[in-house]
């Protein structure tokens, strides 16, 4: 049978804050264990949670770059379930009434724009770390992120493909960075999702059982787990059986997903409010000042880039899509004034390094005044294409201004009329081979003039004015 | 009426991870019952649209702005627990 | 007269004039709890090294200090609920037997930079879930006024070591009854604040929403200087309260003309024993001739105070008590093969049974099945008992009742029957159901020569109307003393 896939996504996202949700620590990822702990967020008898402000500021933030509507009245309760990196045995969360609600996030797919509800947005706390003993035998418990902040992003079941799924996550990812509010280093695990996943047979307007997949912390480990458990469902469906309701791990490396809980195990949270935290208004004054705050979203960006600068709107999908590396071109834009180079530069040159190394060249000594300085000499003539990727290895190394590279390492076009000349005739009575190819209309024989006469130049020469001498020359021949 | 019997006090022991012996079962059933029973009369009061109560004070808003104010004080957190290694508290295996 | 047996007041003139100094007297105190405490077992903890250390240092300032604090010098003690950074706090539960906070309660912060010495910590109710002090590890608390009995709970030590002497005053904690019923048990004077005044950081939680660190003092006067150091906002607590600083010691004893007393019908019902009922309504009419205007009133749903209660209480105990697992402090089962094993055995030996009966009620109130019939009803009713009382306090100033429906009864006579035990404490929970302040003062005492309190309930924050009221109602009824 075909069936529609229908996925939902539920988003965790630490917020970057300088301390933690609940007490005074410092949030950041690593350190040795334990060390960013107190009796606060170690759940120590006697202890209370004060809330810190900038969480609510960041997660209404969040809400509203996504169009939600924001609670006038929240509030904390408590999740009550027992596991060894939760030190209180409940998690405070917004159960009841999350900060936000009731927004959308708009995503590409292909050349379509599909909208994607977004059914709430609400803060929490992260739970600590465990990790496998070296002993090899028992498991050791890390409470640095024990108190960090988060926010989880609930959709609504808009997605039906597995692409989508990835779309929508990375087009949050964006959203997230362009708003501050969290650096969503997902290899850190500071931006995670789980996938629900149902099918429902085309044409049926019943929705089917749906599974849950937790802590998927890559794209491609939320795109291939939505693949791979829409077709299990369908293999369980097809051969006439039941898909239970039932929360699954799924293992990448395997490329597969097993169930995590026993299947008649439902979870009784217990959930009640937390009597250790008065409730939170927020109002109209507040929300203005934070939307205030909210800088130009990815897609309002786009379509700028597209009107001001003129590039192409697939690159200007690409480029906004990593909001340093737009601050990065339209730094470089304004620095060298030709956006249209700096855009092909970053989709070749850039993105290039960006696929092979990954992003660290976004946060290294390359910058858009820099880069900009670079392709204002390309772009005037100073240097050339190579030479600009050559100051471009180099600026990566040594951190040099371009100018200090290129006249270190004389990299400026050759342009000495004379000297250009010279060494031109030079060359072409030192190959009499070529010259009688040329001669006898073997067009190909300049290309091989130009390489030669480019290498005795050291790559300095400028191609169009070796390209002109070369030419008269030539021609005296024939 | 029973409200409160033995299968009912090893489902909510098991959800509050305490362990009744059985032969206590009985016992804490009964006294449980009991007890409930009592409570349970609350059940029978019409409280008509009255909303929950959740916080006694009309207090909100209490915030604390966003400054880190801790030093790692990680030896103090540890005495405490009877099994550690490494800088680390330690259980036995969790598999997931 | 030992020199134990005096008032805060007075102590506080006997070092400022130098008639003992503070080292002294903390020796003092100490003989007294030697000879007294294996009787009273109100002590689980006696930091005698610690205290006479802080008194020569409480002695030093006062020496070479001008602007001294009041309390300087001044021996008192916590119950055991109260976290001492490096000192043990065990909540008289084997979970913490062991326990040393790496950190000390607000309140005790604020005691110790008053100059006041710790001469220990108190017995108490396990985790304060009791109103007996029998379920404790350390053996049950002794009536000071007759060992055959019952001190009360959950501050049992609390009031059996004012009463006895064996501290000058002792701070406990009130969440369904904890300070004032004990002080009535043991005739002292015991004060719950209004909820948000004093800071609950460091106080071991049993039902959050519901509990007050509070004072157990020899008299009004003491309650009121103490009052003054204890209370105040705290940016650790999120419940606290920012308002102005009041002197609760200021002007106690002032004429009470035409201050209105309201007694709630219902908190006078068939329960109360005659005996204490007499001496309640003996010591109204004194007030009454002092000028104080009594009337007859009905908070009806007040009926329902005793179930909402214990339905909220042992949630909020269910989830607050999750926390004790084992593996970062506490009692640790070291046999467990797996982590739920490591759960299951270590909360099965380190609770004892009353606080492994409360998890399972809150966890049954709590739970998907029924908690919109029990605790979402609770809440209900809370919200409608807090009403009544906020109609009532639109006409009348005052709440009056008895603390305790009996006097002290025999150690171990109800024990085997929990329901009884939680009944007795039906004219106590409202207060704090609705969080409100209410003192329990000494009147009388019964046939069998035990004390009997009288219950005061006023309006948030007006524990200095309360106060005032207690005082003359100490003027009338003297101090009662153990002779």
């Amino acid at each position: 049978m075909n069936y529609d896939i229908v996925i939902g996504l539920e988003i965790h996202s630490e917020l970057k804050t300088s301390s933690k949700i609940f007490c005074g620590c410092k949030n950041e990822f690593g350190g040795e264990p334990n060390t960013r702990c107190c009796p606060v967020c170690l759940g120590m008898p006697g202890t209370l949670p004060a809330l810190n402000k900038r969480v609510l500021e960041y997660a209404i933030k969040a809400g509203l770059a996504m169009n939600c509507r924001i609670a006038g009245f929240s509030k904390f309760d408590r999740k009550n379930y027992f596991y060894p990196d939760m030190p209180k045995a409940y998690q405070v969360t917004q159960h009841s009434l999350p900060i936000c609600y009731d927004g959308y996030v708009d995503i590409d797919v292909g050349y379509e724009t599909k909208r994607i509800g977004i059914e709430r947005i609400h803060i929490e706390e992260d739970a600590g770390k465990l990790i496998h003993s070296s002993t090899g035998q028992g498991s050791l418990i890390d409470y640095n992120r024990s108190g960090v902040p988060l926010i989880e992003i609930v959709t609504k079941p808009d997605l039906n493909s597995p692409e989508e799924a990835k779309i929508l996550l990375e087009t949050i990812k964006t959203i997230l960075e362009y708003t501050e509010v969290s650096d969503c280093k997902m290899q850190e695990g500071s931006l995670r999702a789980d996938v629900n996943l149902s099918l429902r047979p085309i044409g049926s307007n019943t929705p089917g059982v749906r599974t849950e997949m937790k802590n998927l912390n890559s794209f491609r480990a939320v795109q291939r787990a939505a693949q791979a458990e829409a077709e299990r469902q369908a293999r369980v469906l097809d051969s006439g059986q039941k898909v239970y309701k039932e929360t699954r791990r799924w293992d990448d490396h395997k490329g597969e997903s097993l169930p995590m809980r026993d299947k008649e195990e439902v979870m009784d949270y217990r959930c009640f409010p937390e009597p250790d935290l008065p409730p939170v208004y927020v109002d109209e004054d507040f929300i203005n000042e934070i939307q205030a705050s909210i800088p130009e979203l990815p897609g309002m960006r786009r379509e700028r880039y597209i009107n001001q600068y003129g590039i192409p709107k697939y690159d200007a999908g690409l480029i906004t899509q990593n909001k340093v590396l737009a601050d990065i071109f339209e730094k470089a834009s304004e620095v060298c004034g030709n956006p249209k180079l700096v855009s092909n530069w970053i989709m070749t040159e850039i993105m290039k390094r960006m696929n092979e190394e990954g992003e660290g060249i976004l946060h290294s000594y390359l910058n858009g005044d820099n880069f900009g300085q670079i392709l204002l000499f390309l772009d005037k003539g100073d240097i050339t294409h190579a030479a600009a990727i050559q100051v471009i290895d180099v600026l990566l190394e040594t951190g040099e201004e371009p100018i200090v590279i290129v006249e270190r390492l004389n990299l400026r076009v050759q342009r000495d009329e004379s000297l250009v000349a010279n060494t031109i005739k030079q060359v072409v009575n030192s190959n009499p081979q070529a010259l009688d190819d040329y001669i006898s209309g073997k067009k190909k024989a300049f290309g091989f003039f130009m390489g030669k006469i480019m290498a005795e130049l050291k790559g300095r020469g400028d191609p169009s004015q070796v390209k002109e001498i070369l030419t008269k020359e030539l021609q005296r021949y024939l | 009426m029973t409200v409160v019997d033995v299968k009912t006090v090893r489902k909510i022991a098991d959800m509050a991870a305490v362990f009744i012996e059985e032969k206590d079962l009985e016992a804490y059933a009964a006294q449980l019952n009991t007890i409930m029973e009592h409570m349970g009369k609350i059940m029978d009061l019409d409280t008509g649209d009255q909303e929950p109560m959740e916080h006694i004070l009309p207090v909100k808003n209490v915030f604390r702005d966003d400054e880190v104010t801790n030093k790692n004080i990680k030896d103090e957190l540890l005495k405490n627990a009877s099994v550690k290694e490494d800088g680390y508290f330690k259980v036995p295996t969790v598999v997931e | 007269m030992s020199i134990c047996k005096k008032t805060v007041t007075e102590t506080a003139e006997l070092l400022r004039t130098r008639k003992i100094s503070a080292d002294e007297l903390v020796k003092e105190y100490f003989d007294e709890i030697k000879k007294k405490n294996p009787d009273i077992n109100a002590y689980v903890t006696i930091c005698e090294d610690e205290a006479i250390k802080a008194a020569e240092a409480a002695q030093k300032i006062m020496d070479s200090n001008n602007d001294v604090p009041y309390l300087c010098g001044i021996p008192m003690t916590l119950k055991d609920n109260i976290c001492t950074k490096n000192i043990k706090t065990t909540c008289a539960s084997k979970m913490l037997e062991d326990f040393l906070p790496p950190y000390s309660a607000t309140v005790y912060k604020k005691l110790l930079d008053s100059g006041t010495v710790l001469l220990g910590k108190l017995n108490m109710d396990e985790f304060a879930m009791g109103n007996s002090s029998e379920h404790s590890i350390f053996g049950a608390v002794h009536n000071p006024w007759n060992t055959a009995f019952v001190a009360g709970g959950s501050s049992g030590g609390s009031a059996a070591s004012v009463a006895s002497n064996l501290a000058a005053f002792a701070l406990g904690s009130d969440t369904g009854g904890g300070i004032r019923q004990p002080a009535s048990f043991c005739g002292v004077v015991g004060l719950k604040p209004t909820y948000g005044l004093v800071s609950r950081y460091g106080l071991i939680a049993f039902a959050s929403s519901l509990e007050q660190i509070g004072i157990i003092s020899k008299d009004i006067t003491d309650c009121g200087i103490i009052m003054n150091v204890i209370t105040g906002h705290d940016p650790m607590d999120s419940t606290s309260i920012k308002r102005p600083a009041e002197d609760y010691s200021e002007g106690l004893g002032k004429n009470i003309d035409g201050i209105k007393i309201a007694l709630p019908k219902e908190l006078f019902g068939s329960e109360l024993e005659k005996e204490v009922g007499n001496v309640i309504n003996d010591t109204l009419k004194r007030l009454e001739s002092r000028g104080a205007v009594l009337s007859d009133c009905s908070l009806p749903t007040i009926e329902n105070a005793i179930h909402a209660y214990y339905i909220i209480s042992s949630s909020e105990a269910s989830s607050n008590l999750a926390r004790y697992d084992g593996i970062r402090y506490g009692h640790r089962n070291e046999r467990a093969e797996n982590i739920s094993d490591l759960y299951r055995k270590s909360r099965t030996e380190g609770f004892g049974q009353e606080t492994k009966r409360r998890i399972l009620l809150g966890t049954y109130a709590l739970s998907a099945e029924h908690q919109d019939e029990l605790y979402k009803k609770a809440l209900k009713v809370r919200n409608i008992i807090t009403r009544e009382f906020r109609n009532a306090f639109d006409e009348y100033d005052i709440i009056a009742a008895p603390v305790s429906p009996v006097t002290a009864f025999k150690l171990q006579e109800n024990l085997n029957n929990p329901l009884k035990m939680y009944l007795k404490d039906v004219y106590t929970v409202a207060a704090n159901l609705a969080g409100l302040p209410a003192v329990s003062i000494p009147c009388g005492k019964d046939k069998k020569g035990l004390p009997i309190g009288i219950q005061l309930i006023g309006k948030p924050f007006s524990e200095k109307l309360l106060l005032n009221v207690g005082k003359q109602i100490e003027m009338e009824a003297g101090r009662l003393e153990i002779i």
